[in-house]
Order: structure tokens, then sequence, then C-alpha cells
């Protein structure tokens, strides 16, 4: 059975009161979600709260979601939005001093990752809110554009941007710390 | 290129820790525990407004209420009635306002 249908059934089901068929969509949605909110966040602690709530947003508002788009659009939606009103309830006048300490623990914590998977997430914290977002929903959720304007709320053409630019800085930082592992990159 | 980058970011894909699961049915539990306790709120308020309007209403009119063209006398007694559960839910309703928010204040 595909994806959608398990959802539509899932839904009905928590529509109907048997309210534990959430677990199925939490289960399915919750790693994919936990990346993109951490791809805004940069906080993996913070990512968990946001999608924790994200989801009972979610669940209190089963009932207005009609089917017009898929579930996970709509959600990662949700997720998307309840991230960047963290993110903005997080600015402070200070903000840069903050920024730039983060950015140097970044770049520290990607000289010293020893392994691929580290290098990676830590190259991903290192890219642009926006641009580490539209490659996951792009590649990890394997959404078509339409889908990734739809989660984001960017234009078209802010989605091609980022993915353009986030495609060549994640190649960039990766190829400086990887080498000769990713050479045709 | 693209396929290459396709796979590390695949690599990166998050897990989130193992009792997530549990904790977000927890938090979805109470977030339906809050609904119907509001819910409860809602309606008893609603009563006691109801309540209260139909013992000043019945005081007004001199203990007569026309309806529908119709002038219907009712007893003292169905008043003092109706102004007695009237401020008896007023009452539970307070009541479960200190209880609900000493309840939300343990939750948080």
């Amino acid at each position: 059975m595909e994806r959608a249908d398990q959802d539509r059934r899932a839904i009905e089901r928590i529509k109907a009161g048997e309210h534990a068929a959430f677990k199925e969509l939490i289960a399915r949605y919750k790693d994919e979600a936990f990346s993109l909110a951490c791809s805004i966040l940069k906080d993996e602690t913070l990512a968990e709260d946001v999608l924790q709530e994200s989801f009972i947003k979610a669940f209190n508002k089963l009932n207005s979601f009609k089917y017009e788009s898929r579930f996970y659009t709509w959600f990662y939606r949700i997720v998307v939005n309840r991230c960047y009103n963290e993110q903005r309830k997080k600015r402070f006048p200070f903000q840069r001093i903050t920024e730039a300490g983060t950015k140097r623990e970044e770049a520290a914590s990607l000289a010293d990752a020893n392994d691929r998977k580290q290098l990676i997430d830590a190259a991903l914290k290192m890219m642009k809110a926006n641009e580490a977002l539209v490659l996951r929903l792009f590649y990890l959720s394997e959404m078509k554009v339409e889908e990734v304007i739809k989660v984001t709320g960017f234009s078209r053409s802010k989605v091609k941007v980022s993915l353009h630019r986030g495609r060549k800085s994640f190649a960039d930082i990766l190829r400086r710390q990887l080498g000769k592992e990713i050479e045709d990159l | 290129m693209n396929d290459k980058i396709e796979d590390l970011i695949k690599e990166s894909g998050k897990k989130t820790t193992v009792d997530f699961v549990s904790r977000t049915m927890l938090g979805v539990e109470e977030s339906i525990q809050r609904k119907l306790r509001l819910r409860l709120q809602l309606l008893i308020s609603f009563i006691s407004v109801l309540l209260a309007a139909a013992a000043w209403v019945l005081i007004r009119g001199g203990f007569q209420v026309e309806l529908f063209g119709v002038v219907l006398s009712l007893p003292r007694i169905l008043t003092m009635v109706i102004m007695t559960a009237g401020a008896f839910f007023s009452i539970l309703h307070v009541l479960l306002l200190v209880k609900f928010t000493r309840l939300e204040r343990q939750l948080t």
C-alpha cells in the first residue's frame, strides 16, 4: 500500500476517535521531520521540542485537513512554520556575536568530525537554514519543486536558487573536508 | 554531482530519541484532556449565565413570563430553585477553574 493510502487510513481512524492510530503517523514522519527541523534550528534538542509541538498541533487540527495535499506536505508546513517562529523568538540584539560564535563552533566541529556522517551533519549545520532545508526536502524527502514550494512558502525562483546555491555550498564544504573521497563532486 | 549529493543528504537523515513516540503520544493525550476540560468549563459557565438570566427575567417580570403571547405565572419557589442552581453552577465554575489552573501549572 502506498504511503498516502496508509496516511489516509490512519487519519480516518483518528477522526473516528481511535487516537492511538496517531502513533503510526508519528512513527512514519518523525525522523524526516526531525531532519527538516534541524536544518532550520541547528539545535537537536530544540528541534525535537518543536517537532513534538508540531505533532500535537497537527493532531488538534486534523479535522481541518481535507486531503487537498498529501499529509506530509501539510504536516511539514506546520513543522517549518513552527521552526521559523522559534527562530524569530530566539533573535535578540547581540545575535551577531552568538552567530559568529556558533559559526566558529560549527567550523571546529567540522574539523573534529571523524566519520562521514558527522562531516555531512556539520556541513549542513554550516549552511544557511533555507538552503539546508530545501536540500533536505528535495533529496531526503524526495519532494518535487511544487511540494517544496507548498511546504516552505517560498517562490518557485527562490526554491530553485536555494537548491542551486545549497548544492554548491554543500559540495564546496565537503570537498574541502573529504578531499579525495568526494573528488567528483 | 547531483546523485552524489543526493546520496550524501540521504546519509544525513537524523533520528529522534528512542522514546520520542511515547512522549509525543503523552503530549497528545494531555492536549485531549485539556480540550475536554475547556469544554466542560465553557458548558458550566454557559449554564450559569443561562440560569442567572432566567432568574433575572423572572424577578423583573414579577414572577410572570410571557412566552409566545401566553402569560405564564411561575411560583416563587421555582425562581428560588433557578437562582440556587445558578449560584451552584457559578461556584462549581470557580472551583473547576482553580482546580484546572493548578493542574495546568503542575503539567507545565
